[in-house]
């Protein structure tokens, strides 16, 4: 169980949020400009920069004041990370490698990642998932789903 | 009016827009039982395999998977004393007492009429009162869609959670993202990073997955080893003749304190019942028993609640103002399906907007049979392994945000959004402003830009028009009401 200070992690969002205004100024300055009573492209986004600037400093005045002591906990962090690479691997391959062969690879990780032992219910489990995601999205409902190296072979 | 009804409930029947809600109300009942998963999730997910069909088709899954969704959250409630969804937080009040003390049956089948009602009083007052307001709303020019849209922004206030702040802050955001792509005013590229897949800025689709389904999934993830213990057994499904009338009154005041609520933008289908279940104590002769398991205590919160979900589509058709998170990933859907939400909805679509008022009356009706009926199947349900629902979702996220482009940058969107409104709400940030800065920001920003070329660039436009004047007075007064609250709750 990872804990987290929320006051270090405004701080982290509060940072990132004054780099987003920053970048929008920034480039902002290379837009056109408007002509006679147009809005402009940027000044909306200026706009907003300015208020993402003010909400910042409104969160960071807030937690000093308040001397806020708060914290909060991510359980099981092992897994969630693992969870969230093996769901940008499977992300990026699927198209490539196909969804039938990709799918039940990816199920039996993060079946295996939250701790699932039974070595037959996790074959089951991927595989039958697989056809029956297969045949209600692609056969019924026309979902495209990626052939991928199935498709080169045939 | 009852001509266009008429000719909404003959394309229900006579259409697939029939099976689409029958299937919308038994996925809604399935996901909302299950504690984690909500039914804004189930639309999020739900809508890239549904865009294809006619907008009425699709319009009535999304119908069928909110109300289900709002009923089935109360299955939990009473075997499980954990609400499926936030809204049947009150329903556990009296609902797991009854379901402790062996009525279980009993507690779902008042949880079932009561639902059933109150979303059929619900439905009724949305089908006769949404029309008229989008004839005032078809008045609007662009000044009041400026000052609409602003309107429908002070709504973080109420959606923001603990922090006010935090709220504005993931709504900024929100207005940040949806300035990327084409200027629509001048035409110019904006924040593009030379890509081709920001052009356009980014895809509300795979945004919506992401916030409202995949976060929610790697919040599962994180409580999986998370004991679930069912123990109760349903014998007899029902209710007599006597019980039907003690509860009656209590959902007939229940159904309108809730659509009320719902129709009042920032408030949801979790403060209706709250509501619903405090005027039913209050009002009862015998208010002290409540919370050890009374029937009325399970009626009003749940009629409360299904009548809600009727309400909080007044302004989301009429006025294109999410109130909620789920009215907002709907709104999000119609314009996924190319339909632009508001009073035009009225004028140009009327066959599709009657259907949908068709849907929601006879939502209702699937909810009484599937509940009464299939009471034992959905908690049968609730013995589901955690693990495969989790992994499933995963799927249908990565595939959903995928179907609509065939395009992998959408999937990597989808995961980013999800991973990261996964850490923004563990932080008390919530994500549902986020998603209505990205839906309001456009409307703002070019009404805005119209607005100036109508009026010579002359600002006092907003102050010359009596339906402006209306919406400076309703910020004024949501600001206003936010921040006394949260004062009041800085105070405390």
């Amino acid at each position: 169980m990872i804990k987290i200070k929320t006051r270090i992690f405004d701080v982290g969002a509060g940072i990132i949020g004054l780099a987003i205004a920053a970048y929008i100024y920034y480039a902002s300055g290379s837009f056109p400009e408007p002509h006679e009573s147009q809005l402009g492209a940027a000044v909306f986004p200026r706009l907003l920069a300015i208020l993402l600037i003010l909400f910042v400093v409104f969160i960071t005045l807030d937690n000093i004041l308040k001397k806020d002591k708060t914290v909060f906990y991510i359980k099981n962090e092992m897994q969630v990370l693992f969870c969230f690479i093996a769901l940008l691997v499977y992300g990026s391959i699927f198209k490539s490698i196909g969804f039938l062969i990709a799918t039940p690879f990816f199920i039996a990780a993060l079946l295996l990642i939250l701790r699932l032992k039974n070595f037959k219910t996790i074959v089951v489990v991927s595989l039958s998932t697989t056809i029956l995601i297969y045949v209600v999205f692609k056969m019924l409902l026309s979902v495209p789903l990626p052939p991928g190296i199935i498709d080169s072979i045939g | 009016m009852l001509g266009y009804l008429l000719y909404g409930f003959e394309h229900l029947v006579t259409s697939w827009a029939l099976v689409g809600l029958l299937a919308g109300v038994f996925a809604g009942v399935i996901i909302g039982a299950l504690p984690g998963l909500t039914a804004t999730m189930g639309i999020a997910l739900l809508i890239p395999f549904v865009y294809k069909f006619t907008p009425e088709v699709a319009l009535s899954v999304m119908v069928g998977i909110f109300a289900g969704g709002i009923y089935g959250g109360s299955i939990s409630a009473i075997l499980l004393n954990i609400p499926g969804t936030p809204a049947a937080g009150a329903t556990t009040l009296d609902g797991f007492p009854m379901a402790q003390s062996g009525h279980a049956g009993k507690a779902i089948a008042v949880s079932t009429i009561a639902s059933a009602l109150g979303g059929l009083i619900g439905a009724l007052i949305l089908t006769f009162l949404a029309p008229q307001i989008a004839k005032v709303a078809l008045l609007f020019g662009p000044p009041e869609y400026v000052l609409l849209g602003i309107y429908g922004l002070t709504m973080i206030s109420f959606v923001a959670g603990k922090s006010m702040a935090k709220g504005y802050f993931m709504g900024i955001l929100g207005l940040i993202i949806a300035t990327q792509g084409i200027d629509p005013i001048s035409g110019y590229p904006r924040f593009t990073f030379g890509s081709l897949n920001l052009l356009n800025g980014l895809y509300l689709l795979p945004v919506l997955i992401g916030l409202f389904a995949v976060s929610q999934a790697f919040e599962s993830v994180e409580l999986w080893d998370e004991p679930v213990n069912l123990q109760t057994k349903l014998y007899r499904v029902g209710i007599s003749l006597k019980e039907f009338k003690t509860i009656l009154p209590h959902i007939i005041k229940s159904a309108f304190i809730g659509t009320f609520i719902g129709a009042v933008p920032g408030t949801g289908t979790d403060i209706a019942a709250f509501l619903s279940y405090g005027e039913a104590k209050r009002s009862s002769p015998h208010g002290e028993k409540f919370g050890t398991g009374v029937i009325e205590g399970i009626a009003a919160p749940e009629s409360g609640n299904n009548a809600c979900v009727n309400g909080a589509m007044i302004p989301m058709f009429t006025l294109g103002i999410p109130g909620e998170a789920a009215t907002a990933v709907m709104l999000g859907g119609l314009m996924i399906l190319g339909l632009q939400p508001g009073p035009l909805l009225f004028r140009d679509n009327p066959q599709v907007i009657y259907t949908v008022f068709a849907s929601t009356i006879s939502s209702n009706i699937f909810i009484l049979v599937f509940g009464l009926m299939g009471a034992r199947f959905f908690a049968r349900i609730l013995n589901l392994p955690k693990n495969v629902i989790t992994t499933l979702i995963f799927i249908l996220s990565i595939i959903g945000s995928y179907a609509m482009r065939n395009n992998v940058f959408d999937v990597a969107v989808t995961i980013g959004f999800g991973f990261v409104g996964f850490l923004m709400v563990k932080a008390g940030y919530p994500v549902p402003p986020m998603l209505l800065g990205i839906i309001l920001g456009p409307i703002v920003e070019s009404n805005l830009g119209r607005t100036l070329l109508i009026s010579d660039g002359d600002l006092f436009i907003f102050f010359k028009r009596p339906i402006c004047w209306l919406f400076i007075i309703l910020i004024v007064v949501t600001v206003g009401t936010g921040l006394k609250n949260r004062m009041k709750m800085y105070r405390s």
